[in-house]
């Protein structure tokens, strides 16, 4: 299976200062939800900007669809706008105030001209249902919307140009703990979904003409990006601990939980404030 | 000794009610009570009041906040309160810890100057002065009482120039150098690396329990708030939803919304599965 991500000893350092990644190798393979966690400073952020082509790797070896990726290659970058799409942490600052919900999240489909104006609107209010906003919110502006909703404008958007993986950077960390919940929920059910499609598209590859082998690899895949391991336990296959810019620990995730090897994820999980039992 | 007895309540607020000049309402008729010694936290969402009521007790309502009802730390009346009172409160009876330690912090003055400060406007209140090596020394002891190894290079340090862990143990040293009755942590630790969180968690479960201290931990995380109170009142929108023994609301909700909370906090809690546990007696249950 072709990995959509494969990353080969990949490094990166700031022209002044030490290295912020290093060493790191792991493939995606489509369907994959992979979960990276660390703390502060742990490169979590920079290596998100590798990932979408923010900044190029000093080191080593990042392929994303087949082709090394060269953020400063503008037709690659462009491609890649549609291979991926960033879901950040806060949706207060990530979404534009002066437009409409619809038209913020028909923005991809517009400037990566894959669809008219018209087929725009209409792809971006399919998305907005597709995520739990009623016809009205296309309509709407984002101070009209609570921070819940407008995360879900921020995954609508993301999803609405269809890319192969959806990046989330600590998507529900600014919410609340019941809202939390909720966005949980939507992203475990978009990870499910093939091809992170809308449902009004999605209908003409229904379950049953597709096999259960070909479903997995067609189900949206996922970078999950969080400090909070709860949420990455509940949303990701596969984890990778990030500790002072370096891999400690990748594998699948349930035993990682269970068998951290590494002294740095044992402290991890040991200082998880965990609820009593029930 | 100024500590009150475990029974008498060294935080007593009776219908508190915080409203805008817009006449919106933050906080909407509260009675809580805390007694001495006691461990309460206020668990809440945002928008839910609750440091609106941390600040209420503290007498650092912004300007321009109207406030009904009865606030009394120790006895003493904190609504309408002149300030001179207020700092004398302030100075002795209750201290704060916030979210976010720059908030207290003046990123101008080294961090040793800053603790000094607060430790000397506590010894005047008790009739001591507090100046030149004693204070240093002062200094020093309260840094390593928050469990600053290299004490005597952080208090040369600008706020600025240390990580977040150990601002935020010099914020918790400054709130406790007037050793107060209620110490008020409005999330101390939300602001922290999971690791550092656990670490100040501990340590503020180590120095509440040595000092005696009332505390008033304001948290929307249920798990720390299970760490770190007995008793504990759900606040929505205002108003309290239940109030309760800790075990008793996690477990037994009786109100929807407690429900509902608990519900959504479980639902990540369990996908944990037995990660992090410490293995113990029940561990084998």
């Amino acid at each position: 299976m072709t990995a959509l991500y494969r990353l080969e000893d990949v490094g990166f350092r700031y022209r002044t200062g030490g290295d912020v990644l290093d060493g790191l190798s792991f493939r995606l393979t489509p369907g994959e939800h992979l979960g990276i966690v660390g703390e502060s400073g742990a490169g979590k952020s920079t290596l998100l900007r590798l990932l979408l082509g923010l900044a190029p790797v000093t080191r080593g070896r990042l392929v994303a669809d087949g082709r090394p990726l060269n953020p400063r290659d503008p037709a690659q970058m462009r491609a890649h706008r549609r291979f991926v799409q960033p879901v950040f942490q806060d949706p207060y600052s990530s979404l534009d105030p002066r437009q409409r919900a619809g038209r913020i999240v028909g923005e991809p489909l517009r400037s990566l001209r894959l669809a008219d104006r018209r087929s725009a609107d209409a792809r971006a209010r399919a998305a907005l249902a597709e995520v739990g906003l009623g016809d009205d919110a296309a309509e709407r502006y984002p101070d009209q919307f609570s921070g819940g909703q407008r995360q879900r404008i921020a995954i609508a958007r993301a999803l609405v140009a269809r890319p192969r993986v959806l990046l989330a950077d600590e998507p529900v960390s600014a919410l609340d703990m019941v809202t939390r919940g909720r966005i949980i929920d939507l992203l475990e059910r978009i990870g499910r979904a093939p091809g992170g499609g809308t449902p009004g598209e999605r209908t003409s590859t229904t379950t049953s003409d597709v096999p259960a082998a070909r479903q997995a690899e067609r189900a949206l895949t996922m970078v999950i990006v969080s400090h909070d391991l709860s949420i990455i336990a509940r949303l990701c296959s596969v984890v990778l601990v990030l500790y002072r810019g370096r891999a400690v620990e990748y594998g699948p995730t349930r035993s990682v939980l269970d068998s951290p090897a590494q002294p740095y994820t044992r402290k991890l999980l040991s200082s998880l404030p965990r609820l009593p039992r029930p | 000794m100024k500590a009150p007895g475990a029974n008498d309540a060294v935080l007593e607020v009776r219908g508190l009610t915080v409203q805008t000049a817009q006449g919106l309402t933050l906080v909407d008729g509260l009675d809580l009570h805390v007694a001495g010694g006691e461990r309460f936290a206020v668990i809440g969402e945002s928008g839910s009041g609750k440091s609106v009521t941390g600040l209420a007790v503290m007498g650092l309502l912004p300007q321009g906040l109207t406030v009904r009802g009865s606030i009394r730390v120790c006895g003493e009346e904190v609504v309408g309160a002149p300030e001179r009172r207020l700092r004398r409160l302030r100075g002795s009876r209750v201290g704060i810890v916030f979210q976010e330690p720059l908030t207290a912090l003046d990123p101008l003055t080294r961090l040793g100057a800053q603790l000094g400060e607060a430790l000397a406007r506590a010894a005047s209140a008790e009739g001591r002065r507090l100046r030149g090596a004693g204070r240093r020394r002062a200094v020093r002891e309260a840094l390593e009482a928050v469990q600053i190894d290299d004490a005597d290079r952080l208090a040369r340090a600008y706020p600025h120039e240390a990580s977040g862990g150990q601002r935020q143990r010099v914020a918790i040293a400054m709130a406790l150098a007037c050793k107060p009755d209620v110490l008020i942590l409005d999330e101390p630790t939300t602001a922290l690396d999971v690791t550092v969180q656990a670490e100040v968690l501990g340590l503020l479960r180590r120095l509440v329990a040595d000092n005696g201290m009332a505390t008033l931990f304001v948290s929307h995380d249920l798990a720390v708030v299970a760490a770190m109170a007995e008793r504990a009142l759900v606040l929505r929108a205002g108003r309290a939803v239940e109030t309760g023994e800790v075990t008793t609301l996690l477990t037994a909700p009786r109100k929807a919304y407690t429900r509902e909370l608990v519900a959504a906090a479980r639902a990540l809690d369990d996908s944990l599965g037995d990660a992090g546990r410490a293995p113990g007696p029940e561990g084998w249950s």
